[in-house]
């Protein structure tokens, strides 16, 4: 999230990067062969990237946007996972994997569940669609492993959480997962 | 820059020196370059429409481009046949951009597909994978640059006299990804400061994916929090990445920087794959450009006075089978006529001082000269078309490569014969041989 600042310094940081860097004439005198198109391209391209990069446009400027790789600090926010529990039509249950046959190979179904319900829980202005996003895409998974895993078939799944407090995590014991979303397959 | 930065020669009489990476790039080298791109691409096209269509309407919101595209269009991706075209559509152009087919269209519209292909899984994850992003950038580099001059099937036009827009084209990409680099350590020192180096935020991301484990106490991220040593080197190592990131632009001017910063990065890619599973293959897989392109493919050709690329004289051992049979094959493909050849024997080979070693081929480019796997490589990268894949074996390390020359050339006249005199060209070859 943009703030005063961080923004400021971290303008002054790429300006210093920046600056030292097209300093170089060897530098210049290199790209400057390149044919005019590409040359324009990519001044354009440097303004809008280093434009999102400094008023933190998350999205809207993709594939050019602002670069947040484990950027900032977690603070106090407690540690939250998720998990998705396979209900077995003969009443067993099963960590369902992220991946692998029964969801497709398609990892993202797992990583869209986990997204959509972090909305529902943090964004309370967008609850009910991220809710409606959670049940849609526990309906997939349902019909995803019932397609590929016939031998065991699942009658519903259930999203499962967990939460860790944020400090001391070497020594704090897993606690037990909680379910938080529910979908039942028709039969 | 500082004296021991490594600079190319004179261009031009008056201009400074350009950078020494990449500095004899050939129209071969950013051709090369764009069909490991696209392929690239193609590939992801591929893994996404296995992967991640169809996703239900209601479970995506638009993402990126996708948010620009008009209504009709979107609702059309919504759909799981718009979501499998959009995938078809996107694989199909990057093997044409990659091959060269119609560069002038092809090369554009398999940039955006990927673009947009890239953000129908983000539209569902509601975040980016970083990773293709670079992948993006040099796709844009090579569509408005100069890489359908080689490799093409139909080219933009006929290669221009080689100059320095392949090495700036190379350059441009490199430059994109030090600058990515840098923009991250740049947000991370701004918003996190020295407090996301102190606190546990590094061991709260690892813990955070190892929750959605099947067993979280078994994941190697919990188990790295567990170990006190691990953990505390992890803690060291998170700012030390972030400071090789920052100064990332380095490895365009000094190659000991990049010798650091290419194993260094890989290790902590690796390491973040293993601990957290977030894969930066296709962002790694463009680290080739953090190798100068001599390495991995042919170099730009040397020019006589009047400005005419020089051939690649081969020197070979006369009397050898397996020299003989190399020399034959390479004149059946030599179409461009950039090669010739002489008998290590002979009296070209004599005026030249060459090395005296009869067990090694022994290529001259201009006054440079080639021994051994460096020699066969250069020659056979010389043929052109996709012969220029050859030099990719370049980045296998030369003392490894030289081996396997040395055991087959000391095993030459035992396996392949050898001739009492010398090989004599036939009459419609002589023009492609010296004494």
């Amino acid at each position: 999230m943009f703030q005063w600042p961080s923004a400021l310094i971290e303008g002054a940081i790429l300006a210093f990067v920046l600056g030292a860097l097209f300093a170089s004439a060897r530098l210049r005198t290199t790209l400057r062969a390149a044919p005019r198109a590409l040359q324009i391209g990519a001044v354009l391209a440097l303004i809008v990237w280093t434009g999102s990069q400094l008023a933190e446009v998350p999205l809207a400027t993709y594939p050019l946007m602002s670069w947040h790789m484990y950027g900032e600090s977690r603070d106090q926010a407690p540690v939250v996972g998720y998990r998705m529990l396979g209900e077995a039509c003969d009443g067993s249950t099963r960590v369902l994997p992220n991946s692998g046959r029964g969801l497709g190979r398609r990892p993202l179904l797992a990583s869209g569940l986990r997204r959509a319900y972090n909305d529902a829980r943090t964004l309370p202005n967008q609850r009910e669609r991220a809710l409606a996003r959670v049940d849609s895409l526990l309906a997939l998974v349902t019909v995803t492993w019932n397609a590929n895993v016939r031998n065991v078939p699942l009658c519903g799944v259930a999203l499962q959480q967990v939460m860790l407090p944020s400090s001391n995590l070497a020594a704090v014991p897993l606690p037990p997962y909680v379910t938080v979303r529910r979908h039942v397959a028709a039969r | 820059m500082s004296p021991r930065a490594d600079a190319s020669t004179v261009p031009g009489a008056g201009l400074p020196p350009t950078l020494a990476l990449h500095a004899d790039a050939s129209a071969a080298s950013v051709a090369m370059l764009r069909v490991g791109v696209f392929l690239l691409c193609a590939a992801e096209a591929w893994v996404l429409w296995r992967q991640a269509a169809p996703i239900p309407p209601d479970a995506w919101v638009p993402f990126g481009l996708l948010g620009w595209l008009p209504a009709a269009m979107l609702d059309a991706l919504r759909t799981t046949m718009g979501q499998q075209a959009l995938f078809v559509a996107a694989g199909l152009t990057a093997v044409a951009a990659a091959f060269g087919i119609a560069p002038r269209v092809s090369l554009p519209v398999a940039t955006l597909l990927f673009i947009l292909s890239q953000a129908v899984p983000r539209a569902l994850q509601g975040l980016v994978n970083h990773a293709q992003v670079p992948v993006m950038l040099a796709a844009l580099v090579l569509t408005l640059g100069p890489s359908a001059d080689a490799l093409a099937a139909w080219p933009r036009r006929r290669p221009p006299p080689p100059d320095g827009r392949y090495q700036a084209t190379l350059v441009y990409i490199t430059a994109a990804l030090c600058i990515g680099y840098a923009y991250i350590a740049a947000h991370r020192l701004a918003y996190g400061g020295l407090q996301l180096f102190r606190d546990e935020s590094l061991l709260q991301w690892f813990m955070q994916r190892s929750l959605s484990e099947a067993d979280p106490e078994l994941a190697l991220g919990t188990r790295l929090i567990r170990s006190p040593w691990l953990a505390t080197a992890a803690q060291f190592a998170f700012p030390a990445i972030t400071a090789l990131e920052l100064s990332a632009p380095l490895c365009l001017f000094f190659r000991g920087y990049r010798r650091v910063f290419v194993p260094a990065m890989l290790l902590a890619h690796t390491a973040i794959y293993v601990l957290m599973h977030i894969s930066f293959s296709q962002l790694v897989a463009l680290y080739v450009v953090f190798i100068d392109s001599a390495a991995w493919s042919p170099r730009r050709a040397t020019l006589d006075a009047q400005g005419t690329p020089l051939p690649l004289v081969v020197f070979f051992d006369g009397v050898c089978g397996l020299c003989n049979r190399f020399v034959d094959f390479l004149l059946r493909r030599d179409h461009q006529h950039g090669l010739r050849f002489a008998p290590l024997q002979g009296s070209t080979a004599e005026s030249l001082a060459l090395p005296t070693d009869f067990d090694t081929v022994v290529a001259r480019d201009g006054t440079r000269t080639l021994v051994r796997s460096d020699a066969a490589l250069a020659a056979l990268s010389r043929l052109g078309g996709l012969w220029v894949f050859a030099a990719v074996l370049g980045l296998v390390p030369r003392p490894l490569r030289d081996a396997v020359y040395r055991f087959v050339a000391h095993n030459r006249y035992r396996w392949f014969g050898r001739h009492d005199s010398c090989r004599l060209p036939e009459p419609h070859e002589a023009l492609s041989f010296l004494p």
